[in-house]
């Protein structure tokens, strides 16, 4: 059973390696770097303890929706979802991505505290 | 899962609608009985359908009665709707109308009735 | 016409334009109109308990400003506790008051802000229709959005939360929820991140508004779920439902009262984890294309089952580590209805929180009531991803509408919305031309003039095929119909303007000739209070008056309506339900100089203190059963009675004592006993009440308001010398060795010799 999985995670890899866009891969990486930062936020929390709790929400939520926006970016441009995505331009959909990221880094710095 | 049928799902949204206006948790919750009673000139009993003067109490029988009155005038206008199809006889058409327009009205007058007992004064 | 036709499609645009912004604007006009009775028939006030205390929320925000407001506590309610009232109401109302009293300040426009309260609902009743009309516009057409807004301007279940002068969240609420829909509806259609950005913005406005929000959360979460389990995920539900939850999560954690129960309490954990699902199904979907059906089985079951197992271990472990909270009594009541009656009394004395009967199905909602239905049958048959929304809102809200009379105001809505999409949808059928009438005839006469044709059997309908219903019964349906319509209207205006425009304040009856009696007894015993009493008096009173004791008298009270400290209630509950002397002492013990009580024996009101008190003695043995046992207030045969049956415990209780002291010198009418009371219908059982510990300070006109006042403690009793029990030395010893000031063991202090004073 194990075998099989590290096999489809394998095939999944080269997949991946092989057919996806230079513009989808600089996306992956901001979202793996961001990823790295909330894991960080959350070794922390746990080691240190949640006071203040309200800036360890903050800050953890902001990687959180980052992932989230940009995850969402990554969807809208990806040239497979054109059928569903027929009305979003790759400019529109970045230009939704900055809105909703301004959005949420100024309702993170209100609750940083 | 498209197994579940739209007509299942309709079944269970009419049934529902018709348990919940039918005040059902407040009959399990106050336990009114099914039918009051009240005295006439003679003193003798009689019983009253309908729960006079007060807008937040109902017998069981008044409530399920509205309730029905409800769904019929519903199903009404499913049938005023649907005879517009083309592919149906003529003779199926006019029936269709027919109770369509009746189970409108019965409707509606008959809930302006059970009203009108229930406030004196609303018809007014 | 045939202009229309010939001019083209910009015309046709600009006449549906038109149109469209004529309706809107007719129906905030008459959905404001409507609401305004009781200010046409008394004056603008504000109503009922609530809105008072909003009312001097939004006062003390103006005159203070906005931080002022948010860290403000409140030490004239619930003495001597205090209230923190930043961090426990929310704001939204009074920041949407005071931004509107703002800009017109700025505009050199000085309203005061009472009026700006009083009539701020029913202008948010008009912004309300042009919400619905959008949200109907997006689920259906644009047709059945003009239904639903004017259904919803002037339907009863709406209008009774929201009449002029009931300055209370549900006014704003219900507009935030609708625009809330729509913009949720309009970014699952788009799959934009904008449009879920501000689907998050308007759920925070709803956040800060009202407590119903957990509706929101909790409704977005299970569509997203049953688009889910029905087949129908789409790359644009997850972008929407990902950034709208995010983005709504720390937005609604910036409210005070919200707090961190986003991340703590159950209400929330839905939508935390069908976020986590949603996650897990678009990695599934991304994995499908990419390996054989075999290995995306296995991924994808295996992947799920002990994803899933692992998430309802963690929640439950959570909750009993007491990280996440479970559900709270008010949300848990309304699912085990019979839950709020035996553990919470305070929940389930308020009469908007009993079940409902048919009649508020009626009262509320007239024929939308059956055809509501209709157009959910519509939305099934023709269900495609949005539609699902509104079937599960309608659904979800028939339910908890019949579990509570007050959240029938939550069904309107969707009441309003699935009735437009009926009517319009029936319409179309009966009012289309027939367009299958072959040749030129079709293009030039419409269907109008030809209804006014000599009926049955003339040539052009002869030519008809029989697969249409003949344009008679057309017209008379649709005239049917509309006259239905136009019953629903008068409906709605004969229940808001008698049953729902009553400001609470003020009564009104009619006398003998028709004249109509204005009884302002409240008012008349706050203004007594606000100008005969110490600025720093704490008044005592049941918790329905504190909010406007606190408004209106601008003095100290021990509870109000916001019923948040029970144990505090129960305290005066206990005082009530007291003997005198024992109610004395709880009295002294929380500093009360005043206390006040409803009376309606004298007129026959039948909300006044006595009716509630049973509420009193329940609350009271909830937190003291050894002291306050509910029997002991009941007559032998077990009903509650204040007459000559009642027990002596309810006869010699503070709260008989108050209501009815001199109460048997009065007659209420001529043919009257002395001692009848108006509203129970017999005489009292004890008749010459005397009070000891306390004193009558003011009754109001009609004795709706009895206002007593504390006496102070005794001075001690002057005994004189001859009683003394023990004896009392007079004289003063002055020489020798028992002289007053000499120690008597010569000690040496610190080396110091004792010296003779």
């Amino acid at each position: 059973m194990s075998a099989q999985v590290v096999q489809v995670v394998q095939k999944l890899c080269d997949d991946y390696v092989k057919t996806t866009p230079q513009k989808l891969k600089i996306i992956d990486a901001y979202m793996t770097y961001i990823l790295f930062t909330g894991i960080i936020q959350f070794v922390y929390c746990l080691l240190v303890g949640t006071f203040p709790f309200n800036s360890f929400l903050s800050g953890f939520i902001s990687t959180v929706a980052s992932f989230v926006l940009a995850s969402c970016l990554r969807m809208q441009v990806n040239e497979e979802n054109r059928s569903e995505f027929s009305e979003i331009s790759p400019e529109r959909a970045f230009a939704d991505f900055i809105f909703a990221n301004l959005i949420l880094h100024l309702v993170v710095t209100n609750f940083l505290g | 899962m498209e197994s579940v049928s739209k007509l299942a799902i309709l079944v269970f949204v009419i049934f529902s609608y018709f348990v919940v206006t039918s005040g059902v948790i407040y009959d399990i919750i106050n336990e009114p009985p099914s039918i009051g009673s009240s005295y006439d000139e003679k003193g003798n009993q009689k019983p009253a359908a309908i729960l006079v003067g007060r807008v937040n109490g109902q017998y069981i029988m008044e409530g399920l009665a509205a309730a029905f009155m409800f769904i019929l005038g519903g199903a009404g206008l499913i049938a005023l709707e649907n005879c517009n199809d083309a592919s149906i006889s003529k003779t199926r058409r006019v029936s269709l109308i027919a109770f369509g327009f009746s189970s409108v009205l019965i409707a509606f007058f008959a809930t302006r009735m059970f009203m009108s007992i229930k406030i004196p004064g609303y018809t007014s | 016409m045939k202009e229309s036709v010939g001019l083209g499609k910009n015309s046709q645009l600009g006449l549906t334009t038109l149109l469209t912004f004529a309706i809107l604007a007719l129906a905030w006009f008459v959905g404001f109109a409507s609401r305004l009775f009781a200010i046409v028939r008394f004056e603008s006030i504000i109503h009922e308990f609530d809105p008072w205390f909003n009312y001097r929320a939004t006062h003390h925000m103006v005159q203070n400003g906005f931080y002022n407001f948010l860290n403000w506590f409140d030490e004239r309610a619930w003495y001597p506790l205090g209230r923190i009232v930043g961090g426990t109401v929310y704001p939204g109302l009074m920041v949407t008051s005071g931004l509107i009293h703002w800009i017109l300040d700025g505009l050199n426009f000085h309203v005061h802000i009472r009026e700006i309260c009083v009539f701020l609902a029913p202008t948010f009743s008009g912004l309300t229709a042009i919400a619905t009309y959008f949200l109907t516009k997006e689920l259906w057409s644009p047709g059945a959005g003009l239904f639903a807004a004017c259904f919803i301007a002037i339907t009863p279940g709406y209008t009774s939360r929201s009449v002029a002068g009931s300055y209370d969240n549900e006014g704003i609420a219900i507009f935030a929820l609708q625009f809330t829909y729509f913009l949720w509806v309009k970014s699952l259609k788009t799959g934009s991140v904008t449009w879920a950005a501000l689907c998050a913005l308007s759920y925070f406005y709803m956040v800060s508004a009202w407590g119903g929000y957990v509706f929101i959360i909790n409704l977005i979460p299970l569509h997203a779920l049953a688009l889910i389990i029905m087949g129908r995920y789409s790359s644009r539900l997850f972008v929407s439902y990902t950034t709208f939850y995010c983005l709504a999560t720390i937005l609604s954690m910036q409210i005070p009262f919200v707090g961190f129960q986003p991340v703590r309490t159950s209400e929330h954990m839905p939508a935390f984890g069908i976020f986590g699902l949603l996650q897990i199904v678009a990695a599934m979907h991304y994995a499908r294309t990419r390996i054989t059906r075999q290995q995306f089985l296995t991924l994808f079951v295996g992947g799920l089952t002990v994803v899933g197992g692992l998430a309802v271990v963690v929640y439950f472990a959570l909750v009993w580590g007491g990280y996440v909270a479970p559900f709270s009594g008010r949300f848990y009541s309304l699912w085990d209805t019979g839950y709020a009656k035996i553990h919470i009394p305070i929940i389930a004395s308020v009469s908007e929180h009993q079940p409902t009967t048919w009649v508020s199905f009626f009262f509320d909602l007239h024929i939308t009531a059956a055809v509501f239905p209709v157009g959910l049958w519509y939305c099934i048959k023709k269900v495609n991803d949005e539609r699902v929304f509104i079937i599960l809102y309608a659904v979800s809200a028939v339910y908890f509408a019949g579990v509570m009379v007050r959240l029938m105001l939550t069904l309107t809505p969707a009441v309003c919305v699935l009735s437009g999409i009926a009517f319009s949808y029936t319409y179309e059928k009966y009012l289309k031309d027939d367009e299958k009438v072959p040749g030129s005839t079709g293009s030039t006469k419409s269907g109008e003039p030809r209804t006014y044709d000599k009926p049955g059997k003339s040539k052009p309908s002869s030519s008809e095929s029989d697969d249409q219903v003949s344009v008679n019964v057309k017209t008379f349906v649709s005239v049917l119909l509309l006259i239905f319509l136009l019953m629903f209207v008068v409906h709605a205006t004969y229940v808001t303007s008698n049953a729902y425009s009553h400001p609470s304040v003020v009564l009104q009856t009619a006398s003998g000739n028709g004249d109509r009696l204005i009884m302002d007894d409240f008012r008349e015993a706050y203004h007594w209070l606000r100008e005969n009493t110490a600025d720093e008096a704490r008044v005592m009173s049941w918790w329905d008056y504190g909010y406007q004791i606190a408004g209106m008298a601008n003095r100290t009270t021990l509870v109000d309506n916001n019923t948040w400290n029970n144990s505090h209630i129960a305290l005066v509950g206990k005082a009530m339900s007291s003997n005198e002397s024992a109610a004395y002492e709880i009295m002294r013990a929380l500093d009360v100089d005043y206390i006040l009580v409803i009376f309606g024996g004298v007129i026959g009101y039948s909300g006044d203190d006595i009716n509630k008190f049973l509420w009193m003695v329940r609350i009271a043995q909830g937190e003291h059963p050894k002291d306050i046992r509910e029997e002991n207030y009941f007559t032998e045969s077990g009903e509650y009675s204040v007459g000559a049956q009642a027990s002596e415990i309810m006869l010699n209780c503070l709260m008989y004592k108050m209501s009815y002291y001199r109460f048997a010198e009065t007659r209420v009418g001529y043919n009257q006993p002395a001692g009848f009371d108006r509203t129970r219908g017999y005489v009292i059982g004890k008749k010459d009440v005397t009070l000891d510990y306390i004193e009558e300070a003011y009754t109001t006109e009609n004795w709706l308001v009895r206002i007593y006042k504390l006496k102070d403690l005794p001075n001690r009793p002057q005994i004189k010398p001859a009683d003394l029990t023990v004896p009392f030395r007079g004289k003063r010893v002055a020489k020798g060795k028992n002289k007053k000031g000499i120690l008597l063991q010569n000690e040496s202090v610190k080396g110091k010799k004792a010296e003779a004073v």
